[in-house]
């Protein structure tokens, strides 16, 4: 059986003496399909060189709905155990498809860089720039200089004190944010990698029945979305009511990673301080609520101006869920401000997160193993093949399509993705099997 | 395990490399690809398939579609080809390589096109692509009528229209302004304007509000006449002057044979009208009797019929002057003078309905024939130069439905007022 559109192009950068290699894919990685399962291999094989592994699956980038997955993968200290794990962090937007239109299946750092540095994979090399002129920008600022640059996309990018703590800081995708609560934003500043920047260049081969199956799955994802679109992921959350009544008071656009047909990211536009504002300025701002599980939790304590702290949150590269931990609730919004400000500086790299309420069915550490910022939605319980939380997840990141379409959506199954990988009915059987011991990887390392 | 698709090579005819001239007849319905902006959620999904038409591989870098997201106001836009009425493109290649075909598609010959790119430059949407490694432009050729982009769209936020069928509402409007003049004039004989019967009086508002001023009694009827004007305008805009006022028949059919010289500039302002009701209002309170009313072009035409219609003095001559105004400007007597159109036009300010010309479905620049067919003038025509959706002043606007009956695209709609996204395209 051979899997569709999964070259295993794997690239090896050493950040310590700037050197690329490739390397060729064991047996064990080919049986594994891709995405984090492979991830966690590559991770294995390095793990003498604190690397960080950047990883995208079999559907990334084609036509399965939400084939927009790439997986970021590192060490990091589990807040529960207290011991060194793996952490598979999804990053979505379009970084996955443009990391495989880069001509890279899979990236690995290694070590640490003398000096901060930009990464730019296009055409199928990779290139290292010195970061010099993002010095002391916030993630907006960055980006807007990057594009300057001809940056087509921003896979990856820190806030400009990210090296300060691992524990409060998050990696965003591009100025979208992203669902990392584990460290990945400590991780790439202790190399030195300030972005990864994609720029595609290459071109993928495509199943010509693809176009006709994800037609007919789309539609029937369709009829399954709420009318009032911030309600997709919000609604299905436990404890939102104060993050659904800000969605619904600012709420302008749906917004969808790379050929999502759920479009669960809620734009919220809001008058701007007027105080602040002079003449011939723009008198709005807004934000984008990719990570609904922060905004929840900072909602839950400033219902009123938890979307200004989120934007402000979200510039500095902070973590909204750590920031409703430390912020005060009731001081004024130029006090909270101020705070946050400080926040980034602080170094509080010992202070581990206070463990977090999970929803019944989601085992914590594996929560922590996938990011800890996905959100807490049960997929129903249909006796389907790989119904619970964690199997969902860890299948969504193995295949390379978003877990949150996959928790939410009934129409989209794994049954119904299996398809997209091999036409061949009489191999889904084996496949499931690979699948299977792929999970079983995840959730057990 | 199914066939990839594999890239097919670019197999030259004499046709392509010399193309002879040939004799393009404009379709009546020109096909389109509308967009509609409050649908989009910027997936990408239409690149991702354009491109698997362009280059039968997966690569959004060589779509002829774009999707732009604009990260501070929220929004998503496409970039694709309007196929314009007349297109700028066209004359800008110098080595004639885009032309327009039978059908109204502009199409790039990918064996005579040098990738210059002047094509992109003095498209206004620039939406003809250059490709990322140097090579012809890529264009929307809407896959030959059947544009694929389309029929992917997730949110189908993309509609293929070959616009409306044209002319229907003219087939409605003048046989219904021929009847209104009919009733009006021949049948009522006046009695429309005024009539009164004992206590028992009707006027227009205009008229209403002139006798309010010069008796100071508000009769109720009077009240209630007027009314129905002021209702039917809340509700459907200042459809009166545009489907039932005689002495807009008239001017229609005059406007048809005069020419246009323009009016002064210090003429062309609509707040005449208004200053005409005023001093009409103020002119009935000091003298005590209806004033406008006597030289009122409209109630002259109506009172002009029947066994005691009699035009005298002045009236004779206010139907041709007014008639005269037509030389300047069409329909300069609802324009700028009329005071029965001033009270109409403050009911259609704060009425339910208004007239949008979608931003997606219109071809701006390169049609404007709504701004042309307007008799009233309320279309910006600067405004569809720079590629903006104009607004339209309801309360000047005599919802005749000229532009909607005009727009080949299907741009322009009729809207409840707190509607406020773009119209939908029309499917085929």
């Amino acid at each position: 059986m051979k899997i569709l559109k999964n070259n295993y192009t794997i690239a090896v950068v050493n950040l310590e003496n700037r050197s690329i290699i490739n390397i060729e894919p064991s047996a064990e990685m080919r049986e594994h399909i891709g995405g984090a399962a492979v991830n966690a291999l590559l991770m294995e094989k390095y793990s003498q060189h604190d690397p960080l592994v950047l990883g995208t699956g079999p559907l990334t980038g084609g036509f399965a709905p939400a084939s927009c997955l790439m997986v970021a993968s590192f060490c990091t200290q589990d807040p529960y155990t207290e011991t060194k794990k793996i952490c598979h962090v999804p990053v979505t937007i379009k970084s996955g498809p443009l990391l495989k239109l880069s001509g890279m299946d899979y990236v690995v750092f290694l070590g640490q860089a003398a000096k901060s540095l930009v990464i730019y994979i296009e055409n199928g090399s990779i290139r290292m720039d010195l970061a010099e002129n993002l010095e002391g920008l916030d993630i907006p600022g960055a980006v807007k200089q990057l594009k300057l640059k001809g940056m087509q996309e921003a896979a990856l990018i820190t806030g400009p004190d990210a090296k300060a703590s691992q524990g409060h800081h998050t990696a965003s995708t591009g100025v979208f944010g992203g669902f990392d609560r584990c460290g990945l934003a400590g991780n790439m500043a202790a190399k030195n990698i300030r972005a990864v920047v994609l720029g595609g260049g290459k071109k993928m081969a495509f199943a010509a029945e693809d176009l006709t199956a994800e037609r007919v799955l789309t539609a029937k994802i369709q009829k399954q979305l709420p009318r009032n679109r911030f309600l997709t992921i919000l609604g299905k959350l436990p404890d939102a009511d104060g993050a659904k009544a800000l969605a619904k008071k600012y709420f302008r656009h749906s917004h969808a990673c790379y050929h999502c047909p759920v479009g669960c990211i809620n734009f919220l536009r809001y008058p701007a301080d007027t105080t602040h504002v002079s003449k011939g300025q723009e008198s709005a701002q807004g934000v984008f609520v990719m990570d609904h599980d922060g905004f929840a939790a900072l909602c839950h304590k400033r219902p009123k101006d938890a979307h200004i702290l989120m934007g402000k949150a979200m510039a500095l590269g902070l973590d909204p869920f750590v920031l409703s931990e430390e912020i005060d609730s009731n001081t004024p919004l130029d006090s909270a401000m101020t705070q946050l400000e400080s926040i980034v500086k602080t170094k509080m790299p010992d202070r581990v997160k206070k463990i977090r309420y999970l929803n019944d069915g989601i085992c914590a550490a594996v929560y922590h193993l996938f990011g800890g910022a996905l959100p807490q939605i049960i997929p129903p319980q249909n006796k389907e093949i790989f119904g619970s939380w964690e199997e969902r997840v860890a299948f969504a990141m193995i295949v390379g399509v978003c877990p949150i379409p996959l928790l939410g959506m009934q129409a989209l199954s794994p049954l119904a993705l299996l398809p997209f990988i091999t036409r061949d009915h009489t191999s889904h059987e084996g496949l499931m099997r690979r699948l299977e011991k792929g999970i079983q990887l995840l959730l057990n390392r | 395990m199914p066939e990839l698709v594999q890239p097919t090579t670019l197999q030259l005819t004499m046709d392509d490399i010399r193309p002879l001239p040939d004799k393009v007849t404009p379709k009546k319905r020109p096909a389109s690809i509308v967009f509609n902006p409050s649908l989009c959620t910027g997936c990408g999904t239409c690149e991702m398939v354009c491109s698997t038409q362009q280059v039968q591989a997966v690569d959004p870098s060589s779509a002829a579609i774009r999707t732009l997201r604009s990260t501070q106001n929220g929004n998503n836009f496409t970039l694709v080809c309007l196929h314009c009425r007349d297109p700028l493109c066209i004359p800008a290649c110098p080595s004639h390589a885009i032309k327009k075909d039978a059908q109204g598609i502009v199409r790039v010959n990918q064996a005579i096109c040098t990738g210059c790119g002047l094509c992109a430059l003095a498209c206004p949407e620039a939406a003809p692509m250059m490709r990322p490694g140097g090579g012809p432009v890529i264009k929307c050729d809407l896959c030959d009528g059947d544009p694929a982009c389309v029929k992917q769209c997730p949110e189908q936020a993309l509609t293929f229209t070959r616009g409306k069928k044209l002319g229907w509402i003219r087939l409605i409007r003048w046989p219904v302004q021929a009847l209104a003049f009919f009733m009006l004039v021949m049948v009522l004989a006046g009695t429309f304007c005024y009539f009164k019967a004992g206590s028992f009086v009707m006027a227009c508002p205009t008229g209403f509000l002139q006798n309010l001023a010069s008796t100071k009694v508000l009769l109720l009827t009077s009240l209630g006449a007027a009314s129905v004007l002021i209702l039917l305008t809340l509700f459907f805009g200042r459809i009166f002057c545009g489907f039932i006022c005689p002495f807009g028949f008239v001017l229609d059919l005059a406007g048809k044979i005069i020419p246009k010289f323009g009016l002064p500039q210090f003429l062309k302002s609509r707040l005449i009208k208004y200053g005409i009701l005023a001093g009409a209002v103020g002119a009935s309170a000091g003298i005590g009797c209806q004033a406008f009313c006597t030289i009122c072009p409209i109630g002259s035409l109506c009172r002009s019929y029947g066994p005691n219609g009699v035009l005298t003095g002045f009236q004779m001559g206010i139907l041709p002057a007014v008639a005269a105004l037509e030389m300047g400007e069409k329909r300069s007597w609802c324009r700028y003078f009329c005071p029965v159109g001033a009270v109409l036009a403050l009911a259609a300010k704060f009425g339910f309905i208004k007239i949008v010309i979608g931003a997606q479905q219109c071809k701006k620049f390169s049609c404007m024939k709504c701004a042309d067919v307007c008799p009233m003038g309320i279309i910006d025509k600067d405004a569809l130069s720079q590629g903006i959706s104009p607004q339209i002043p309801m309360s000047e606007c005599i919802m005749c439905m000229r532009c909607i009956d005009g727009c080949a695209y299907g741009g322009a709609k009729i809207r409840f007022r707190w509607q406020k996204s773009a119209p939908k395209g029309i499917k085929i």
